[in-house]
């Protein structure tokens, strides 16, 4: 008896509690969909208004909605309003999502030959830079998908194993390809997460890196805009970065924004 | 008259100093000289403001003196070899002609040029009315001939081979032979060259050389020269200029015990008391035979170059693409006329685009650069090349023979046009047939597309991570599965432990049932049953032989329980009992059987060995 009463105390609650939020919900204005945000800026930027085109799509963005389109078109915003910098950053986060779209790549690389910007790979290691360009044109969750179903196949191939006696001479051979072929792509999937976590894109026209974290500190080397370098450490105002020709020190957090962020 | 004489000396002093260098800016060393400092009214003087250690130094403006009419007359310029030093001076000739009597001065001479300063003290110049007899003729000046001194000073040409063949490079000499003679101002010699190409002289050689006892200071000048015709021609006479140094014969002015000392030698060296004395000396001309080169076993690739030579081929890059230009370098050196080597014969330029080869000479090598455009990729080698020469010493022709050169020709790299079009930066003069595209980025994308959540992506989704050992997992209970069937299969000792719970079961509840339903018969019967099977299952024993007996033994030796061997025992003698008085059993001891039943094969589940 005494559950009974309990359990319908609860559901009472929890319709008052969904009364109230329907109420206050319906009396603040309601906050449109990403679709509608994204046709909206696309008008602006039809119209030559890139600054409120960036705006708009920057909403789209900061309501946690995201995608390879939107930073695109972000990039696009920007690059039209003049700021390479900023453009190279979007474009960057474009390509976490749609790094084979050959328009993204055009724009990108056409943004890069407008500024100084340095092609030095982080490694020098051959192997390391091939097996890199292998999933260059996958994103995240593509290579993801794919180690997925490589984690998959090796357990199916195991319990074919088991129930086919013809595919046993195999095993080992085809095993081993798999391994192969998932520790290559969980390296890949492991520097992507790396960049996409610790890249980040200089954004002011120059800076320069310096020695400590200190505006007084003793400037070390010069950056210029859409150039890539990797987070290291993070400071109350600063970054400690690494560029690609592995030089490191220390910059303000102003100067640079994060790929992932 | 004596102060007359003591101005006279004093002037003299004085010009002896100017003599001296009189300043010195860097190298260049600047003096002035008046060729007299006494002169009479109308009479006309010769101002010199030489530059020693330069031929680049502009003329002197010169500022105006009264009572003097100062024009500037022209540069001479001179080389000359001193000690077997060459050095190159510039002399600005000026006239003064003086408009009135009385004392002047020139000077002191300031010239400034490119940020240099050069200073050369003044000329003190007297002019005096009347004709001055003795002053009409430079003071003490000698009379010198070419003839008097023929045996002491005199030039010698040679050739190093007086019989050569065309374009055949020989060496030709002349020497300037100097005996006790001060010879100063020495020029480069000229000679009458018809029918020859000569080359520049090189640096003179200064020597002494032993002529009929006689011991000579010798000057060689060297150059090479080669017949551009078939002849016979005369080389020369050659000509050389220079100044004969003879010191003043001044005794005949100061005669007496005060002039003597200073006829003294080292009062006249002092006072610059030399005199320079033009001459021209002239050598004998020498025959020269110029034949032409044999037309018998001529190469057919044969150019004209004489000598003997060797050549080297350098070819890179050695890895191009179609139309990428391949430069061989061919190095031609040796010894022997580098003039007459012309660009040595390719073999072949089947394949390939070829430019005018440039060409660089230095005294000891002629170097060839062709540069060679691959236009096929089937072409795999550069051409062998053919250079053939007259060797003069061996009197016959050589050839030499290089390559050919390997190289790889790979497809052109074709270009992708851009296929986006300018908004930005239009081009002014797009050409009809290599249209020039601008830059742009590409449109906005028009359609969202899907959305997802900032930050979130597969990797971090803990669904999709946790779901990953769920493959694990069934491949465990695959393969435990699949073991357990195997081991049923092949361990009949396995199966029948691993049936007997299963099998005690269903007898017991079958016995439940009989119980029940007050059937002791069948109740001790199914139990009976029951005890053989779930035993003979447990310990791998044939069932139908289980009895008490069977099971003590055993038993006992397993370290069963002795309670449990009790109630077994009990089991057994209640069943053996029933199935001989069936009705003697009541319900109650049905269900006492059963407990025991239940309780003997639940210590056996739970002590398994």
């Amino acid at each position: 008896m005494g559950f009974k009463r309990i359990a319908v105390g609860v559901l009472v609650y929890v319709f008052l509690c969904k009364a109230v939020a329907a109420v206050v919900l319906a009396q603040s204005a309601p906050e449109p969909a990403p679709e509608q945000l994204f046709s909206r800026a696309n008008d602006l930027y039809r119209a030559a208004q890139y600054s409120e085109a960036v705006d708009t799509y920057e909403k789209i963005a900061r309501q946690g909605s995201v995608n390879g389109n939107l930073y695109y078109n972000l990039g696009n915003s920007y690059f039209k309003k003049g700021d390479i910098g900023k453009a190279i950053l979007n474009y960057e986060r474009a390509r976490q999502f749609i790094p084979y779209d050959s328009d993204l790549k055009a724009n990108l690389d056409y943004a890069r030959s407008l500024v100084r910007v340095n092609s030095s790979q982080y490694s020098r290691n051959r192997l390391l830079l091939w097996l890199h360009s292998l999933s260059d044109g996958l994103s995240v969750d593509a290579v993801t998908v794919f180690l997925s179903i490589l984690f998959i196949g090796i357990f199916v191939l195991l319990t074919c194993h088991i129930f086919i006696p013809a595919i046993r001479k195999y095993t080992v051979f085809l095993l081993a390809g798999i391994l192969i072929v998932f520790f290559a792509g969980a390296f890949s999937l492991y520097w992507k997460i790396n960049y996409l976590t610790k890249g980040a894109v200089v954004i002011a026209k120059e800076t320069q890196a310096r020695f400590e974290p200190s505006e007084n500190a003793t400037a070390y080397f010069t950056l210029t805009e859409g150039n890539r370098v990797e987070v290291l450490d993070t400071g109350a105002h600063w970054f400690k970065i690494r560029r690609p020709d592995h030089k490191i020190g220390w910059v303000d957090k102003t100067v640079i924004e994060l790929i992932g962020q | 008259m004596k102060t007359d004489r003591i101005r006279a000396l004093v002037i003299i002093f004085m010009c002896g100093f100017l003599w001296c260098p009189a300043a010195f800016a860097k190298e260049v060393a600047f003096e002035a000289h008046l060729d007299r400092e006494k002169a009479s009214l109308g009479q006309v003087l010769q101002l010199e403001l030489g530059f020693e250690g330069t031929q680049d130094m502009p003329p002197l403006t010169f500022p105006e003196v009264e009572g003097l009419q100062i024009s500037y007359l022209g540069p001479a310029t001179r080389m000359s070899i001193v000690n077997g030093k060459v050095s190159s001076s510039i002399t600005h000739i000026y006239s003064v002609k003086p408009l009135k009597e009385g004392d002047f001065k020139l000077g002191p001479f300031t010239f400034e040029h490119n940020g240099d300063t050069y200073r050369a003290s003044e000329i003190n110049l007297e002019v005096v009315k009347g004709s001055l007899k003795a002053d009409s003729q430079p003071a003490g000046s000698a009379q010198v001939s070419s003839e008097d001194i023929s045996d002491r000073v005199f030039l010698v040409m040679n050739v190093e081979n007086n019989k050569v063949y065309l374009n055949e490079a020989t060496a030709l000499t002349i020497k300037l032979y100097v005996n006790r003679l001060a010879i100063r101002d020495i020029q480069y010699p000229e000679f009458s060259h018809e029918g020859f190409s000569v080359g520049q002289f090189e640096k003179p050689k200064q020597y002494t050389e032993v002529v009929g006892g006689v011991n000579y200071d010798v000057i060689e000048f060297t150059a090479s020269i080669f017949g551009m015709r078939q002849g016979e021609f005369r080389l020369g006479p050659a000509s050389l200029k220079c100044n004969l140094l003879i010191r003043q014969q001044q005794h005949q002015r100061f005669p007496g015990g005060f002039d003597d000392f200073f006829n003294s030698n080292m009062f006249d060296n002092f006072l610059g008391g030399y005199q320079n004395y033009p001459l021209d000396l002239k050598s004998a001309d020498i025959p020269v035979i110029v034949r032409s080169l044999p037309e018998e076993s001529k190469p057919q690739n044969f150019t004209g170059a004489v000598g003997d030579f060797g050549i080297d081929v350098a070819v890179g890059p050695q890895e191009v693409k179609v139309g990428d230009p391949v430069t061989v370098k061919i190095t031609v050196s040796g010894k022997g006329n580098l003039n007459t080597v012309n660009m040595p014969h390719l073999s072949s330029s089947k394949g390939f685009k070829i430019y005018e080869p440039q060409v660089k000479q230095d005294d000891a090598s002629k170097v060839f650069e062709q540069v060679m455009i691959p236009l096929e990729e089937s072409i795999r080698e550069i051409p062998a090349i053919d250079f053939s020469f007259w060797d003069p010493a061996a009197g016959k022709y050589r050839e030499i023979t290089k390559g050919p050169f390997p190289i790889r020709v790979e497809k052109p790299v074709r270009e992708e046009k851009l296929a986006i079009v300018s908004s930005q930066q239009p081009q002014d003069h797009p050409g009809p047939g290599d249209e020039m595209l601008g830059r742009d980025i590409v449109y906005i994308k028009i359609l969202p597309g899907a959305f997802s959540r900032h930050g979130r992506f597969l990797y971090n989704n803990l669904f999709f991570l946790w779901m990953h050992l769920v493959f694990p997992l069934v491949f465990l209970v695959i393969l435990f599965y699949e073991k357990r069937k195997r081991k049923l299969k092949s361990d009949p000792r396995f199966a029948r432990q691993l049936s007997a719970p299963k099998k005690a079961r269903a007898y017991l509840l079958k016995a439940r049932q009989y119980c029940s339903s007050g059937d002791p018969a069948l109740f001790y019967d199914t139990v009976f049953q029951l005890l053989q099977e779930y035993l003979g299952d447990k310990f791998h024993l044939p069932s139908q032989g289980i009895t008490m007996s069977v099971v003590d033994d055993v038993l006992k030796s397993k370290g069963t329980d002795e309670a449990i061997l009790n109630m077994l025992r009990v089991i057994f003698r209640e069943c053996d009992a029933a199935r001989y008085s069936p009705l003697a059993s009541g319900k109650d001891a049905m269900l006492d059987t059963l407990s025991k039943a239940e309780a003997v094969i639940v210590y056996f589940q739970k002590n398994r060995s």
